[in-house]
């Protein structure tokens, strides 16, 4: 008896121990420390939450578009065309690029599909969100409500505009989706895997949304350029009515009327738009500036260093070859022209340790990222001007202060040229000639030449005679109406069943 | 290392099997017995069907390694044995690479970009100078005793490897000891501490020489190269004329200063308590701590990285805790001599607690040789330089269990399971989990007793099921939000706060157990007075709700879900026999030959996976996974040979188009072997023994992406001399295509091998010494040895080793990538019994 009950009195001791499997993560937010609305199943509701998306906007995303929304897109643009080789001859995806045998497994063309998307994804926080909190949350301010959304719009369109450029139709991005569930899942399963819009949709999107942005955005701050305004959206709009999808030249006129009035204005010098001194960059916030990207001088990007050197670090990272190598055809447009005030800035020789396209005691390199602080400016007075110009050659209004030439004039003055000469307001054709070749110099290595020449139908006879003239362009698959898009990713095909890819792919 | 136990039944979740020491589970993984000394082991047993892990629960998934270390035993007085080895190793095999006259040759015949000046001579053999033969040392010593009350085991010990390459080493020191006392008649009380801590280093791999990998590097890096640079002698060599490369010297330099340091604490008590003679009750605690340390520092002056980020360093510890209760009650009883009849019961919880602290700093002065050490060294903390990091996890399991046996004659036993995981989503946690077994031994039957030449014979079958979920994340279910931080560099951001961002998973109020059914049908047998036995053993697996992180089409983050189903089957034949036992002379053979096919079977939202990227050339996956095909298969082009007229690869163009793209691909090759197979032969006479071990492998395929870095002639990288042999004139007939084009490195069949081998793996030979002089000083043997390792290989697979991957997950393996190769070594060792 006395045995059995010490044995019993042990027993409380090795109790059946049972553990909590109730457990949610503490390093991170998530649905256990977060208050979610079950029906719109959304983490946000106040105002100081949007104002971080807003924040994030700029802080993450846009300085995100050095590489894939900048750095890939001057490959699309320049490498395409007649401005730049490729610039890295083992760097398989540019050397295909600039081949004209791009793929769908091309690492560029993977890269920048699922960049774009997510930037859809980052501005639809915003979007899909903001009519909900300025419900829930009475301290979000009806300018706020609306500035914000604006920039998200800004954003998101500037996003599927150059989506469009390079593949075309593509998946419109719209909604955040909620879980997936055994029930819902049939639902949910369109949104989760997208398919592509119709090119017309897409457009119809852009402009829908940036014609709230015109209104609502917030007006032009010439103290800070970093910031989507009432320019920024008339300027995109005026872009996106020159490509031949919803082509209206008399829209493109009006708008680029509208940015003009904002109070913009061209530089001294052609050079001050990448000027730099010894502490900083000095093409922060210019007054031709309407969007661009900045960066503190403690923290800035990187992208310099694919592209040439950064003057505040020049030994780190130049030890191979750069991206983006302008070619001897643009150094040779420039000397023709007697341009030499914007080739100095847009091309800088230099020594370095090979000789892929130049001797390396005097290689060539772009020169439009000069330093790590340097702003990457993503739309100009000068281009609103030449873009005017061609809406101006396209409507018949050739000559005179208002016509065409105008507005030529002025940026080449500007640059330090005389005037264009009486040839060139002969003929429609002839002038818009001029206007191209003013547009190619002027915003050389910046993003704009490849589909410039695809939207006036000049791509193919420039695209394909580069190689025959000169043996360091790569040899090139003829240019084709289904080759002047890209492909989409093969990852992408295989992730989403629903999408289709491009002829010719 | 990868251990494997009857196939691959999981994706996400680990296939390693659970290492079982002394009752108590220790992990799956090689870092599980990374602490134990082979000194320490007294055996090992592997369960492989679901009744016999049943009791180990779902972490036993995938099959559980008994290891029993030495406990005391009773004997007379106590037992004192002290071991020591030392070894060498060296890599197992060279290549030639081109001299710089060839190399030239090479450069000259594709546009890269690199271009060399005049003078250049042959001045490093890298081979040489890269890897060396390495040296490792170990020494164990062990006491132990036991009477019929108490027994104890007392082990240290001290070992340290050398790699064959000199930043490449691991060293440990470990201290066990086991204590069981019989305080009354009715409870016994014992305990375990075992202590390691052991310190390593690494080398980069898994990536080409343009990425500091080093094992290519050492090919890729031409002859002209030296070890320091002419101009800057405190830089590594990195004049290479347009090419991007870095030597082995330099890719080894950037891991020179890390170590991973780790201390670890296995306590284990425990109480048996006796009722009664038939039931008792058994009580375990164990605390299982690990202490991870790891430091990297590079300096700011010797590497190019190292320049370009102006030296760096991080330090990250942490702290990972798991305590087991045990808690099972047993009843055995035996009635008129034949039945005998066991029931258990009990509980079974683990939690696991896991906390981290990391910092990292860079911009390091290069005064002084770098004499301030770790952060304090460094001036740029980075935005947010620390962080931390805290998770737990939990399963609780209740377990029953009823065996019966009739007389030795016929077994019967029943098991039941319920797990519940935290990893789980709510109202999914628990899975429940039945298992059965029966055998029957037939030579205990009448009509089959009086067979002279027949000892054995055992019919067994068994069914059961097993869950596993230890793949996911801790957190699997839940749905995550990001955090927005600021540059609070930036004046306007001086006062920011973090606030909240948008979805980085899809969470899952679905997520439950995976399930894996198993059927096994074996039989036993043993002829000829035990000196023959064979088992032969035929197994079914299917596994149900298979967990996969499926990743959906941009841009929406990805989600842990249960997805597919997949099967294995397979036959497993192992043979034991003494061939030879007389006059002293005694010869053993045991021998295996198993072989597994693995196939998946469904999968839900996504039909297609593709793994394994591995060129830099041209990224492409060359792995698919889709249900109708087993895991690991390898997906490309059929390369049909050169082309003489242009020297470029032909490859199959199925879909005939005319064009070679996407719609070409096929199946190439399959990393599972058809089947493996092992003997060890073990001959003893008069104190001298000699074993070997035969281990096998055969229809595996390797793909061998490493040889595309050695035969690619695609950037500035040196070679190996087969690229002599390329094609240069229309009408040559050759193996090699064409240099630098792009095109001829597409995946396919010229990089896939058959990598079937056959190795003798290991042979030792030993004497034991025993003397009565030797006994007077209390020492009872003395046994030098000999052993090589890893010696002998038949192969016809042209990389390092066929038994070499670079990942281990399932559905990636038979993939060599720059991974580290397998040595040889020659160990000479004694062991001595007081």
């Amino acid at each position: 008896m006395k045995k059995t009950f010490r044995i019993l009195a042990i027993l409380p001791v090795f109790a059946i121990f049972s553990c909590d499997l109730d457990l949610y993560p503490v390093t991170s937010y998530n649905e256990g420390n977060v208050t979610v609305d079950e029906s719109t199943e959304s983490q946000y509701s106040t105002r100081e939450q949007m104002q971080g998306l807003r924040d994030a906007l700029y802080n993450s995303n846009a300085r995100d578009i050095q590489e894939k929304g900048f750095l890939d897109w001057l490959v699309y643009n320049e490498c395409r065309a007649d401005n730049a080789y490729c610039g890295s001859l083992t760097t398989g995806e540019i050397v295909a690029i600039e081949a004209n045998s791009q793929d769908g497994a091309n690492k560029n063309v993977d890269r920048d599909w699922s960049w774009y998307l997510s930037q859809l994804t980052a501005a639809n926080q915003i979007i899909c969100n903001i009519d909900r909190v300025k419900e829930t949350d009475p301290s979000l301010t009806d300018q706020e409500y609306q500035e914000w959304k604006s920039e998200a719009f800004c954003w998101r369109s500037l996003m599927l505009y150059q989506m469009s450029q390079i593949w075309g139709a593509v998946p419109v991005i719209t909604t955040i989706p909620p879980a997936i569930t055994a029930e819902n899942i049939e639902e949910v399963y369109d949104d989760y895997y997208p398919a592509r819009a119709a090119i017309d949709d897409v457009y119809e999107r852009m402009i829908t949304d940036l014609e709230y942005a015109v209104q609502y955005a917030p007006d032009v701050n010439p103290a800070n350029k970093f910031l989507f305004t009432k320019g920024f959206a008339n300027g995109l709009l005026a872009r996106i009515y020159a490509e031949k999808t919803r082509q209206d030249w008399n829209k493109v006129a009006q708008y680029c009327t509208a940015v003009e009035g904002m109070g913009y204005s061209l530089c001294e010098h052609y050079g001050d738009l990448w000027a730099y001194n010894d502490e900083d960059t000095e093409n922060r916030n210019t007054t031709e500036s309407i969007f661009e990207v900045q960066w503190p001088r403690s923290s800035g990007n990187w992208v310099n260093w694919m592209l040439y050197r950064n003057a505040y670090d020049p030994d780190g990272n130049y030890s191979w070859a750069k991206w983006v190598t302008p070619s001897r055809d643009l150094i040779a447009a420039y000397q023709v022209e007697g341009d030499m005030e914007r080739m100095n800035a847009t091309i800088k020789f230099d020594e370095c340790t090979w000789s892929s396209y130049y001797p390396s005691d005097n290689y060539a390199f772009m020169n439009k990222v000069p330093t790590g602080a340097t702003s990457i400016i993503v739309m100009r007075l000068a281009e609103i001007y030449l873009l005017h110009a061609e809406a101006l050659t396209m409507t018949g209004q050739l000559t005179g202060e208002n016509g065409a030439e105008g507005y030529v004039n002025r940026v080449r003055a500007r640059a330090g040229l005389d005037p264009l000469p009486s040839s060139a307001t002969q003929s429609q054709d002839a002038m818009l000639d001029a206007v191209l070749h003013e547009r190619r110099l002027e915003l050389a290595l910046e993003g704009f030449r490849f589909y410039d020449l695809v939207r006036h139908g000049k791509a193919k006879e420039i695209h394909d005679s580069m190689p025959l003239e000169d043996p360091y362009w790569q040899p090139r698959y003829p240019l084709t109406e289904q080759t002047i898009l890209m492909p989409i990713p093969t990852t992408a095909l295989e992730d989403n069943p629903r999408l289709v890819q491009n002829p010719g792919y | 290392m990868t251990v494997r136990i009857r196939g691959a039944s999981s994706i996400a979740s680990s296939n390693d099997p659970l290492y079982v020491v002394d009752g108590v589970p220790v992990g799956e993984g090689s870092y599980a017995i990374a602490y134990l000394s082979p000194n320490d082991i007294e055996s090992m047993s592997i369960l492989k069907d679901a009744s016999s892990a049943a009791i180990y629960g779902s972490r036993g998934a995938n099959g559980v390694v008994l290891i029993t270390t030495k406990q005391g035993k009773v004997s007379s007085g106590p037992k004192i044995n002290f071991s020591a080895y030392c070894g060498i190793s060296d890599v197992t095999k060279t290549y030639d690479v081109l001299n710089v006259d060839q190399y030239r040759d090479l450069m000259n015949e594709i546009n890269v970009g690199v271009n060399l000046p005049e003078g250049l001579k042959d001045e490093t053999d890298w081979f040489d100078k890269t890897y060396r033969t390495g040296i490792s040392q170990n020494y164990q010593i062990s006491v132990s005793n036991a009477n019929d009350r108490m027994k104890y085991y007392l082990g240290a010990g001290y070992s340290d490897e050398q790699g064959i390459f000199r930043v490449a080493y691991n060293r440990r020191y470990n201290v066990k000891a086991s204590f069981e006392s019989d305080l009354f008649k009715w409870i016994t009380v014992g305990a375990n501490v075992a202590y390691s801590h052991y310190r390593n280093n690494g080398i980069i791999s898994g990536t080409g020489s343009n990425r500091a990998g080093v094992v290519l590097s050492v090919i890729n890096t031409p002859t002209y190269a030296k070890v320091w640079d002419e101009t800057n002698p405190d830089w590594y060599w990195d004049d290479f004329y347009g090419a991007n490369l870095t030597t082995p010297e330099e890719n080894m330099a950037r891991t020179e200063n890390n170590y991973s340091e780790t201390d670890r604490l296995l306590l284990t008590g425990y109480a048996t308590i006796k009722f009664h003679k038939n039931l008792n009750f058994k009580s375990t605690v164990t605390m299982d701590r690990r202490w991870v340390h790891s430091f990297e520092f590079l300096d700011p002056i010797h590497t190019s990285y190292g320049r370009s980020q102006h030296g760096t360093a991080s330090d990250t510890r942490s702290d990972d805790m798991r305590m087991v209760y045990d808690n099972i009650l047993t009843y055995n009883n035996t009635w008129g001599g034949k039945h005998n009849f066991e029931a258990m019961g009990g509980t079974s919880a683990t939690t696991s607690k896991w906390e981290q602290l990391s910092g990292s700093r860079s911009y390091f002065s290069p005064d002084y040789g770098n004499a301030l050490w770790g952060l304090s060294g460094g001036n740029n903390g980075g935005q947010r330089g620390q962080s931390q990091g805290y998770a737990q996890w939990a399963i609780m399991s209740y377990l029953a269990r009823v065996s019966y046996n009739y007389d030795s004659k016929y077994y019967i036993t029943v098991n039941f399971r319920a797990d519940g995981s935290s990893k789980l989503a709510p109202g999914h946690k628990w899975g429940y989990f039945p298992s059965a077994s029966a055998a029957w031994r037939l030579s205990s039957e009448p009509w089959l007793k009086d067979v002279p030449w027949l000892d054995d014979l055992k019919l067994r079958v068994g069914w059961g099921q097993s869950g596993n979920q230890s793949g996911l994340g801790d957190y699997a279910w839940v749905q995550t939000y990001g955090t927005n931080y600021y540059n609070w560099t930036e004046e306007q951001y001086a006062q920011a706060v973090p606030t909240l961002g948008g979805k980085t998973n899809i969470g899952n109020r679905d997520l439950t157990w995976e399930t894996t059914t198993q059927t096994n049908v074996g039989i036993d047998f043993a002829v000829l007075d035990n000196k023959l036995t064979f088992t032969l053993d035929g197994y079914y697996k299917y596994t149900r709700d298979l967990l996969m992180n499926v990743p959906m089409p941009d841009p929406n983050p990805s989600l842990f879900r249960n997805e597919g189903e997949m099967s294995n089957w397979g036959l497993e034949f192992a043979l034991s026999s003494v061939n030879f036992n007389r006059k002293g002379f005694r010869w053993t053979t045991d021998f295996n030959i198993s072989m597994n096919r693995n196939r998946l079977e469904k999968l839900d939202l996504q039909q297609v996976y593709y793994y394994a990227s591995t060129s830099e050339a041209l990224s492409e996956s060359v792995v698919r996974m889709t249900p109708g095909q087993p895991l690991s298969m390898f997906w490309g082009y059929k390369a049909l040979g050169v082309d003489p007229e242009t020297g470029m690869m032909i490859y199959e163009d199925i879909s005939g188009d005319g064009k070679i793209s996407d719609v070409d691909k096929q199946y190439i090759g399959n990393a599972n072997p058809d089947f493996i197979f092992g003997m060890t032969n073990t001959f003893s006479w008069k104190g001298i023994n000699l074993s070997f071990l035969i281990t096998g492998s055969v229809g595996n395929d390797i793909y061998n992406a490493s040889r595309i870095e050695m035969v690619g002639m695609y950037t500035g990288a040196n070679q190996i001399t087969d690229v002599l042999r390329r094609w240069r004139v229309p009408g040559q007939i050759t193996d090699i295509p064409k240099a630098g084009e792009l095109d001829n490195l597409r995946a396919s069949t010229r990089w896939v091998e058959d990598g079937s081998y056959l190795k003798i793996k290991n042979i030792t030979l030993s004497y034991d010494i025993v003397h009565p002089k030797l006994k007077k000083a209390n020492i009872s043997r003395i046994q030098p040895y000999i052993t090589l390792d890893n010696m002998i290989t038949f192969t016809n697979y042209s990389g390092y080793d066929p038994e070499m991957s670079q990942w281990t997950n399932a559905y990636q393996t038979g993939i060599d990538w720059g991974t580290y190769p397998n040595i040889r070594t020659v160990i000479f060792g004694v062991n001595i019994d007081f």
